[in-house]
């Protein structure tokens, strides 16, 4: 997913938009779509949101052309600025829904779930935004440890350190999930 | 051809989610997957870690992606171009008359004016990362504990910790090194002190506290 043959074509986009070129900012906008679509559903279920928090990303991408330093790749910049909206976008969800609310829709994913794809999927649902950014950034995302430290704000030890936890829970959810939809389908059958 | 350079066990299970993805550099590259050919763990590893990210693709190859639609942000790029037109007016009308000391004083004095304003009527907000307890009865109901891990302490220490105290890490670090820990659900407000003077006298910690909830309920 992840593509660094293109990197010195969206770096002169990004040079012609900080002039105000429309054209270059069509087709960044075009080229990365499809990515950042992906990779904010993922977190964001609502679609009518998900366009909206795209266009806001977008949306900074023009406005701060300028800032760019080139100090890292074009797409990790971009995925920088959808991890934070993605980040506050949660924190204001949070506040409209209770705990009983998040384990009810863990709880009927595990009711359906039955094969090893929907236990994973559970799985996921229950980990951590952070914890999950990590795991979405390295394998939806394709990046290396260093560019998702840029994405996140934080050193190189501190995204190792969420995936080891990440992995860590997913290795204990997942027999437990198995367990519970078990016990689920004995008590429906 | 030069071997492969050697890896540590640990830093090899760390880095094993970045060869499944491809994203390491060949040298490291490499010295991992020197290291996972003789060791049955991280074999055991990768073979998850694979699943994992066979899943995580599966899922990206099923999603409808709808093709892009620009009107929106057009419309929003037209009216900051618009905004932007409006002050390079004013800029202008500034610059012409760069000499006329009333220009400036006039500007300044809005300024001021806007600034002044500002200050007084926008609340300020203040949102505080912790909260300090003073009474044993408020850490009922309490189900997670914020820890800071000294840094010299190795994420192997952590995992014994948490495993020796059947702790879960429920999110973290944060950029600061802040972990949210879960506590069994039920435990009181006693067994909650004991396990906090549990944690604070491991030399590895540097601040343990438990999370006080408004609403029980809430992680």
């Amino acid at each position: 997913m992840h593509s660094k043959g293109q990197k010195s074509t969206d770096l002169e986009l990004l040079s012609r938009i900080r002039h105000g070129d429309r054209v270059a900012f069509s087709e960044l906008y075009r080229r990365f779509h499809p990515r950042i679509f992906g990779y904010l559903l993922r977190f964001l279920s609502d679609r009518a949101t998900v366009e909206e928090v795209l266009d806001d990303v977008m949306f900074v991408v023009w406005k701060d052309a300028r800032k760019f330093r080139g100090k890292s790749a074009v797409s990790t910049w971009i995925f920088g600025i959808a991890y934070n909206k993605i980040m506050t976008a949660i924190g204001k969800h949070r506040r409209h829904q209770s705990h009983l609310d998040r384990k009810a829709e863990v709880d009927s994913l595990i009711v359906q779930g039955k094969r090893h794809s929907e236990w994973i999927r559970a799985g996921l649902a229950q980990l951590s935004h952070e914890h999950r950014q990590v795991l979405e950034l390295t394998y939806y995302g394709g990046f290396s440890y260093q560019e998702i430290a840029e994405i996140a704000g934080c050193p190189v030890n501190t995204v190792k350190t969420r995936m080891f936890h990440a992995r860590r829970r997913l290795r204990i959810l997942l027999p437990a999930l198995a367990g519970q939809t078990g016990e689920k389908n004995r008590e429906r059958s | 051809m030069n071997a492969p350079d050697s890896i540590s066990h640990e830093e090899a299970v760390e880095l094993l989610p970045w060869l499944v993805n491809g994203s390491m550099d060949a040298a490291k590259q490499a010295a991992v997957q020197n290291h996972a050919q003789s060791c049955v763990v991280c074999r055991r590893e990768l073979k998850a870690l694979k699943a994992l990210r066979d899943f995580v693709e599966d899922q990206a190859d099923a999603e409808l992606i709808p093709s892009p639609d620009m009107r929106n942000i057009n419309a929003r790029i037209d009216r900051m171009i618009d905004k932007h037109g409006w002050s390079q007016k004013l800029s202008s009308w500034l610059r012409s008359g760069i000499g006329a000391p009333w220009k400036l004083a006039f500007v300044a004095q809005t300024i001021l004016v806007i600034v002044l304003t500002l200050a007084l009527a926008l609340p300020t907000v203040s949102e505080p990362e912790f909260t300090t307890l003073t009474r044993p009865e408020s850490l009922s109901g309490s189900h997670h504990v914020r820890v800071v891990f000294n840094p010299e302490t190795t994420l192997a220490e952590v995992t014994a910790l948490l495993e020796e105290l059947a702790l879960e890490v429920e999110t973290g670090p944060t950029a600061r090194g802040v972990y949210t820990l879960a506590l069994t659900a039920g435990t009181s407000a006693q067994e909650l002190e004991q396990l906090l003077g549990q944690i604070q006298s491991r030399p590895s910690v540097q601040f343990a506290q438990p999370v006080v909830h408004s609403n029980p309920q809430d992680p």
